[in-house]
């Protein structure tokens, strides 16, 4: 006898095959996700870094000895002469800009966003933000701290969200330029260890610990000069005709709750 | 209905917890794989019939985000379920907290092995990173076997409690 057709033997897998169909689109257009979870998310965020801040303040004073305390009293010294510097700069380069006449860098304007979610670890170092396509946002935007340091980029975007990559994170490459005698240019990537490295520098490069490093300008959506971190260490292998430098950053993705996004005042809506 | 509807509420309020709190601590703080915990206890104590749907989600809601390793998350808790699912129902059927940490050891190596794996194929120029992502995952590890000694007994109180108080307004 022929089996009857019962709509209700099908239910399941037809109901099954519908959820993975509505996931996958999901994933493809990130609908929605990020406006559901904000308003629980962004005090989240806010507590726990808080909580970085105020609860584990022993484990940064655990780090600093004596002698690092010294390094670091040197290092404002250093640090306020490069502050001289960079005014000297400051000065050249409005005269430099006036000459070139650099439009895009006078278009500059930034959105502020809150962080939604974070994954800050050895191997990743990525944090979720409440603004997107719709705000201006444009894959390669460059993030930075209210206090204008340079936090990463937009490697992830949709509607109304994106995902930053963090300058730390191994995945991140940027265009630096250290603030030496010769403005060595390089590419930065992010190490394990919340540091950032910078490869294949020539020999025959000046570098010396404390040295600052910025952004280039060499990348198109990210302006020059925005402050990235300081030289910490300078190697080179025996025999090698190039030298690292170990940069440490000067953001920390941690202790932020929100940031700044800069955008081309073209991209707003 | 209701009861479902009360599960995905909770569930999304502790991935959220876990991806806006927990991952935003400072270092070894940031490894304690919450969602994982409560799926494992929630496999192991229902015979696997509940709580694996939970890590599925979780793997939707992190490919969603972007977050770690876009596109793999799903793909990675998705095994990890259904083995969780097999490990409960034939394995490990000793529903005790050894047997629960022994599965979330297992979850958690599995879960290293299977994004160590998706990593070398989809992303192999950063095969540099697994070193330390299997170092995350074994404090992920320390902090399951301490979160199930500490709260295991709560959670079985919790669950007797509920239990009685139910039969008794029957």
């Amino acid at each position: 006898m022929k089996a009857r057709f019962s709509i209700r033997r099908y239910r399941r897998p037809v109901a099954y095959a519908f959820l993975l169909i509505l996931i996958m689109l999901m994933v493809v257009f990130r609908v929605g996700i990020v406006g559901i979870i904000e308003p629980v998310a962004v005090p989240l965020v806010q507590l726990s870094t808080w909580v970085s801040d105020k609860i584990f303040w022993w484990k940064e004073s655990q780090r600093i000895t004596p002698e690092a305390l010294e390094d670091l009293y040197s290092q404002r010294t250093q640090l306020a002469l490069e502050v001289v510097e960079v005014n000297r700069l400051k000065e050249e380069n409005a005269l430099l800009r006036e000459e070139i006449n650099f439009q895009e860098r006078t278009g500059l304007t930034t959105i502020s966003a809150q962080i939604i979610a974070k994954s800050i670890s050895r191997s990743v170092n990525r944090f979720v933000l409440n603004v997107g396509e719709q705000e201006g946002i444009r894959l390669g935007s460059p993030v930075i701290s209210h206090d204008g340091i340079f936090v990463g980029k937009i490697m992830e975007l949709s509607k109304h969200s994106s995902t930053v990559s963090s300058v730390t994170d191994p995945s991140q490459s940027i265009a630096v330029s250290l603030l030496n005698e010769s403005r060595t240019i390089g590419v930065a990537s992010g190490i394990i260890g919340d540091l950032i490295q910078i490869d294949f520098i020539p020999v025959d490069e000046q570098i010396e610990e404390n040295d600052l490093v910025v952004t280039s300008g060499l990348e198109a959506s990210i302006p020059s000069g925005l402050l990235v971190g300081l030289v910490n260490t300078v190697r080179q292998e025996a025999d090698s005709p190039f030298k690292q430098a170990i940069v440490e950053p000067l953001s920390d993705s941690r202790r932020i709750a929100s940031v700044l996004v800069i955008i081309s005042s073209e991209t707003l809506p | 209905m209701i009861q479902r509807l009360l599960q995905a509420v909770l569930l999304s309020l502790l991935i959220v917890i876990q991806v806006s709190f927990i991952d935003a601590l400072p270092f070894p703080f940031d490894r304690i794989p919450l969602v994982l915990i409560v799926a494992v206890y929630l496999i192991q104590s229902s015979n696997g019939a509940r709580g694996w749907l939970w890590l599925i989600g979780y793997g939707v809601i992190l490919d969603l985000l972007h977050i770690t390793m876009p596109v793999t998350e799903l793909f990675s808790y998705f095994i990890l379920a259904i083995l969780l699912r097999v490990f409960a129902m034939h394995i490990i059927t000793n529903r005790s907290v050894y047997g629960m940490g022994i599965a979330s050891l297992i979850g958690l190596s599995v879960l290293t092995l299977t994004q160590t794996v998706l990593l070398l194929i989809f992303q192999h120029e950063h095969a540099s990173l697994i070193p330390g992502m299997v170092l995350m995952n074994v404090w992920g590890m320390g902090w399951s076997i301490i979160v199930f000694l500490l709260l295991f007994p709560l959670a079985r109180f919790l669950s007797q409690h509920i239990h009685a108080r139910n039969e008794r307004s029957l």
